[in-house]
């Protein structure tokens, strides 16, 4: 049996996660949703998640703290930031800060989402 | 008794001129005029036809230079202004012992062996220097007294007072207005500061409900989709349902359909939705291109630095606007070779489409976009010109404030020029505008090269 392949969404908006949900509905592999960090730390927990796809600013902790949290759990998780708004400074930032494979801007459209997702995936070992 | 009658008259002409000069001094002139109204006092007391006013620092003459005493004889008047403007009499070793002395000197000057010209050069001094000097010319110098230089000296020297007042004045004045402008400025980049931080804000918080509105308009249209296909198959259905399977109560359910269908004109839905969904996107589209606009707009451009040639990004700005050129303008480019400028050529590529776009956009039916590229005191000037309808006055004013727009709803953000103005700012230029209705609108950007 093979193991099932679990995509993990955080973002403290539950319409944007809704949106998600829709749109990765017919997805080859199961999606999971945190409204905030700390939510997505005790799902990493419990799951074997391979690709992070979380907002850069959240209540509490905010995209790139969270991250550094996810490496710290399983440094071969795969992570990206999907943001609203980012300064090119943020951006270098984050980059810098972590194993951050895409900086993604909001608002991204459904094929985009799904084909970033799919890349993402891809660099999963 | 003649005599004295003469030294009477020359008094009474002394006291005119000196009279004459302090009603110079009250009048409210430029230094042109003052210098011109001297030459005129000067020419009645010597009684002499006629006068010229040299700036020594800008030795072109025109009409304005000449002053003409109308008391005297026109054809001498004409006869005389020929001579001179034909051949100087007056010898440049003459004006510089008159610029060393800072005294008037009298000339005589031989042209023929029956004519003489004589002149009297006078110096303006200011300070130090002489400023300008005013050659009187004569044929005739039956009523000229010695004693006239030390007189017209003298008023040269109250000249001199009131030239350095009205200097002052006008350095003041030019402060003033240094000032004012200066003022402006700074309220409009202090206004365009805090929309800065403004929009940063608005971008991210617009961003987040566009997310999931992009998001699910998109899903919507793959659910109306899939219900579009079940409406066909059920339609199917009903129309190759056999007879004998039709009982009362599948009967109702089928007269319950045909009612629906009628009543919620089901028919005109299933042709519209698609546009409907179709338009929904547009707009979030359009929301998604302001936001992007404001973001520009709020953000520093720091990033990415190259060296940029002017000449090539407004190429490639053209070439973009091609089709948009082509039915309506006619490009006239006057490029100068130009120092690269360090900056982001994205963002000036940005101010220029902006710009162009906006002249192209003044003109009606055919008219011409003229561009051109020249340095000037270590800025790179960029100036675009179109014979479009022009902006008035009071559109001029907020021509750079954000939202501002002349164009329909739907067809300019208003962002543009506010956008272009927080660029050329942040390389530390200027852009500036200048139109008049009717006739056309240039824009004028300079940008330092050697920061």
């Amino acid at each position: 049996m093979s193991e099932k392949i679990f995509v993990l969404c955080v973002d403290d908006e539950p319409n944007v996660l809704q949106s998600y949900r829709r749109a990765l509905r017919n997805e080859p592999y199961q999606t999971l949703f945190a409204k905030n960090g700390y939510e997505a730390i005790e799902i990493l927990k419990n799951n074997s998640i391979q690709v992070v796809v979380t907002d850069f600013r959240m209540a509490g902790m905010n995209g790139i703290e969270l991250l550094k949290e996810v490496k710290k759990t399983d440094s071969s998780i795969i992570c990206a930031i999907l943001s609203g708004y980012a300064d090119e400074k943020t951006v270098q930032e984050a980059l810098a800060a972590g194993d951050i494979r895409r900086f993604l801007l909001k608002p991204i459209d459904n094929d985009e989402l799904r084909k970033e997702i799919k890349e993402l995936l891809a660099f999963y070992k | 008794m003649k005599k004295n009658k003469n030294s009477i008259d020359k008094k009474t002409a002394e006291l005119q001129f000196l009279l004459s000069i302090s009603n110079i001094i009250v009048n409210d002139l430029t230094i042109k005029e003052i210098l011109l109204s001297f030459t005129e006092k000067a020419c009645e007391l010597c009684a002499w036809p006629i006068g010229r006013v040299t700036y020594l620092s800008n030795t072109t003459m025109d009409e304005k230079s000449f002053y003409l005493n109308k008391t005297k004889n026109t054809e001498t008047i004409n006869h005389l202004k020929k001579q001179i403007i034909k051949k100087n009499p007056i010898s440049s070793q003459l004006y510089e012992s008159v610029i060393a002395s800072k005294k008037s000197i009298f000339g005589k000057h031989n042209k023929t062996k029956t004519e003489t010209i004589y002149s009297l050069v006078i110096p303006i001094p200011r300070g130090d220097t002489v400023v300008a000097t005013i050659d009187l010319f004569s044929d005739d110098i039956s009523s000229f007294e010695e004693s006239f230089l030390e007189l017209i000296d003298g008023g040269a020297k109250q000249i001199e007072g009131f030239l350095l007042k009205k200097e002052a004045q006008l350095k003041l004045k030019k402060s003033f207005t240094d000032l004012q402008s200066t003022q402006e400025q700074l309220i409009q980049s202090e206004k365009m500061a805090s929309l800065g931080t403004i929009a940063a804000g608005v971008a991210h918080e617009i961003n987040n409900p566009l997310s999931f509105l992009l998001s699910n308009i998109e899903s919507l249209e793959i659910y109306m989709n899939t219900f579009r296909n079940l409406i066909d198959l059920y339609e199917k259905l009903e129309n190759e349902l056999p007879k004998n399977l039709i009982n009362p109560q599948t009967q109702e359910i089928l007269s319950k359909i045909e009612n629906t269908k009628k009543r919620k004109d089901v028919k005109y839905i299933m042709s519209d939705y698609e546009n409907l969904l179709k338009e929904s996107l547009i707009g979030v589209f359009r929301i998604r291109e302001i936001v992007q606009g404001l973001k520009t707009f709020s953000r520093p451009y720091d990033d990415k630095l190259e060296k940029v040639d002017i000449n090539e990004c407004i190429k490639s700005a053209l070439r973009v606007l091609s089709n948009e050129l082509k039915y309506k303008c006619t490009l006239k480019k006057n490029f100068s070779k130009l120092p690269p400028i360090l900056c982001n050529p994205g963002h000036l590529f940005q101010v220029f489409i902006n710009i162009i776009l906006n002249g192209i956009q003044a003109i009606k039916d055919k008219g011409n976009i003229t561009i051109k590229t020249y340095t000037q005191n270590e800025f790179v000037c960029i100036s675009i010109t179109d014979n479009g309808c022009g902006i008035s006055q009071e559109n001029q004013k907020k021509l750079f404030m954000p939202f501002f727009t002349t164009k329909p709803v739907g067809e300019g953000t208003g962002l543009g020029l506010s956008v272009s103005y927080g660029i050329i700012k942040n390389l530390k230029g200027t852009i500036t505008v200048e139109s008049e209705k009717d006739k056309g609108t240039q824009f004028l950007i300079k940008i330092p090269y050697n920061l």
